[in-house]
């Protein structure tokens, strides 16, 4: 018997032959390996095809619309899923890169590489809190990594702040690897302090602009605070400064609240007196009296600003605070660190008037 | 039980799979179906049910048959109900939408007769149902559906392949 032909051996799989036909394939088949092999591959393509023709089966619906959107949502759910994820690692790299941006920044807290001794107080306000909620939109994002660059560049211009202390020699900032040297050059050798509330200002001091040196006596006073770092805490921004080597500082700003404190950290912090901040915006700050009154008894002990109440609480574990209320902002601010309450009292002059006189420093540059 | 009720019992299942297979559309594969259900109202009597109600569904596609709008009333009626009892098909993945674009390129490959033969064989049709649902010798259905079979296999592979490289240049 020849060997059969592929129409044959289909139809014996598909049971179309009569019993005759049937026998004879079956019988030739289990001699020649030849036409197993055909038969294999018969088998092989009738399951193929099956199987091919079943995927066809979730056909489209084209004439009723109804029917059709669960399937025609299909690639819209993909799109979607996709730029979710599009949007979750682009925040990622946010906030990386702004975790980087403070690494940058906290390097200029190691007194070795700074040899500018005198770096003032920078107060970074009004920006939203690192670790908010809304850091999660290509907005915020968006803000946030801006805020970065301004971070950058204010540590360069407050790094090289000559002081009374140290002459002011040349400045090897933040490493060298971190601090754009660009910034560092064209910052002005003065001090680069921001008032709080200002953003604007706080841009133009960081570019470099400042000029003019309204309290310079005052700060020939004093080893002015500088800004080392920001940490992130929820709801709130920190600002991590530096009032002495070694000894920390830290702002938080409490956004929703409209709220500020500056924590203060270390100990062996160098007093000197001080001049009060001005008071530019005190209305904005007779708006929130209440709170005045209710700490306008601790106030009474301290030489701060007459304007200005303050409180003073201390934790069993020695951890002391100071809250006021900024005279300019209107905004509450907590000074906690391990200090005695003069001392605290001391450092809250200090973050003052470096903001005064950054405030007037930008003033004079417009 | 009407007669034409056991014949929509029995056979719409396997018929709008086989035109929808053939068309590519759900409700078009239903609209023809149902058409094909009133035509066998007309008839006073079918020797293959099967057989015919696929011949009539096939010419009715290729013929782009007018519709009997009342009469398909109660037969849309009937497949709504139908539709209601049966399993939801699987959510559709992405890998599931390219299969099936494979494998209607795949199917759209072949030739009209095989196309036929073979989706109508899925469907349990017999070779002598196909035979005359097509208008074949049966002798020769064996050889249209080994070729319809082993062409729809190969170039649904071939498909797969590019496919594969595709994704590899991609990849790398």
């Amino acid at each position: 018997m020849q060997h059969l032909d592929e129409g044959t051996i289909h139809s014996w799989l598909d049971g179309a032959l009569n019993a005759e036909e049937a026998a004879r394939v079956e019988a030739h088949v289990k001699e020649c390996a030849q036409c197993q092999a055909a038969v294999a591959e018969a088998r092989g393509f009738i399951a193929a095809s099956s199987r091919i023709l079943t995927a066809l089966d979730n056909a489209p619906r084209g004439v009723i619309p109804a029917a059709v959107p669960k399937r025609r949502l299909d690639p819209m759910v993909w799109r979607i899923a996709a730029s979710v994820l599009v949007v979750a690692l682009g925040s990622v790299l946010v906030i990386r890169e702004r975790g980087i941006g403070e690494k940058i920044y906290t390097t200029t807290e190691s007194p070795d590489t700074v040899s500018a001794s005198a770096p003032p107080v920078t107060v970074l306000s009004n920006q939203k809190p690192a670790a908010a909620p809304q850091s999660a939109n290509a907005g915020s994002g968006k803000r946030e990594a801006g805020s970065v660059g301004q971070n950058r560049s204010q540590a360069a211009a407050v790094a090289t702040t000559p002081t009374r202390v140290a002459a002011p020699s040349p400045a090897s900032v933040g490493g060298g690897n971190t601090a754009p040297r660009q910034d560092l050059n064209k910052a002005a050798a003065v001090p680069q302090v921001t008032a709080q509330n200002a953003p604007g200002r706080f841009e133009a001091a960081a570019a470099g602009r400042g000029s003019a040196v309204p309290s310079m006596d005052a700060m020939a006073d004093e080893q002015p605070v500088r800004v080392v770092g920001r940490p992130r805490a929820l709801g709130e921004k920190l600002t991590l400064y530096e009032v002495a080597p070694g000894d920390t500082v830290m702002l938080a700003e409490q956004v929703e609240m409209e709220l500020q404190s500056v924590v203060v950290t270390g100990a062996g912090v160098s007093l000197q007196g001080a001049t009060a901040a001005a008071a530019p915006e005190a209305k904005r700050a007779a708006k929130l009296a209440p709170t005045q009154d209710t700490q306008r008894s601790a106030q009474a002990q301290a030489p701060a600003p007459p304007a200005v109440s303050v409180s003073f609480a201390q934790t069993p574990d020695g951890t002391a605070t100071l809250t006021w209320r900024d005279s300019a902002s209107g905004k509450v601010m907590r000074l906690s660190g391990h200090h005695t309450r003069a001392e605290l009292e001391e450092i809250r002059r200090r973050i003052e008037r470096a903001r005064t006189a950054a405030a007037d420093s930008v003033k004079k540059d417009r | 039980m009407t007669d034409v009720e056991r014949l929509f019992r029995t056979y719409n299942a396997a018929l709008v799979r086989y035109l929808t297979r053939r068309l590519g559309d759900r409700d078009w594969a239903e609209e023809v179906a149902q058409e094909t259900f009133v035509r066998a109202l007309r008839q006073t009597s079918i020797q293959n049910e099967r057989a015919w109600l696929f011949a009539v569904a096939t010419n009715l596609v290729r013929d782009e048959a007018r519709k009997d709008v009342r009469r398909r009333k109660h037969l849309a009626l009937l497949a709504e109900q139908e539709r209601e009892s049966a399993v939801e098909p699987e959510e559709t993945t992405l890998e599931r939408a390219q299969e099936a674009a494979m494998a209607r390129k795949a199917v759209d490959a072949l030739a009209e007769r095989d196309r036929l033969a073979l989706l109508m064989r899925e469907e349990g049709l017999d070779y002598n149902e196909i035979a005359e649902a097509l208008e074949l010798s049966p002798g020769s259905v064996g050889t249209t559906l080994s070729r319809a079979r082993r062409r729809l296999v190969e170039s649904y592979e071939a498909l797969q392949k590019s496919r594969e490289e595709r994704e590899k240049n991609a990849a790398s």
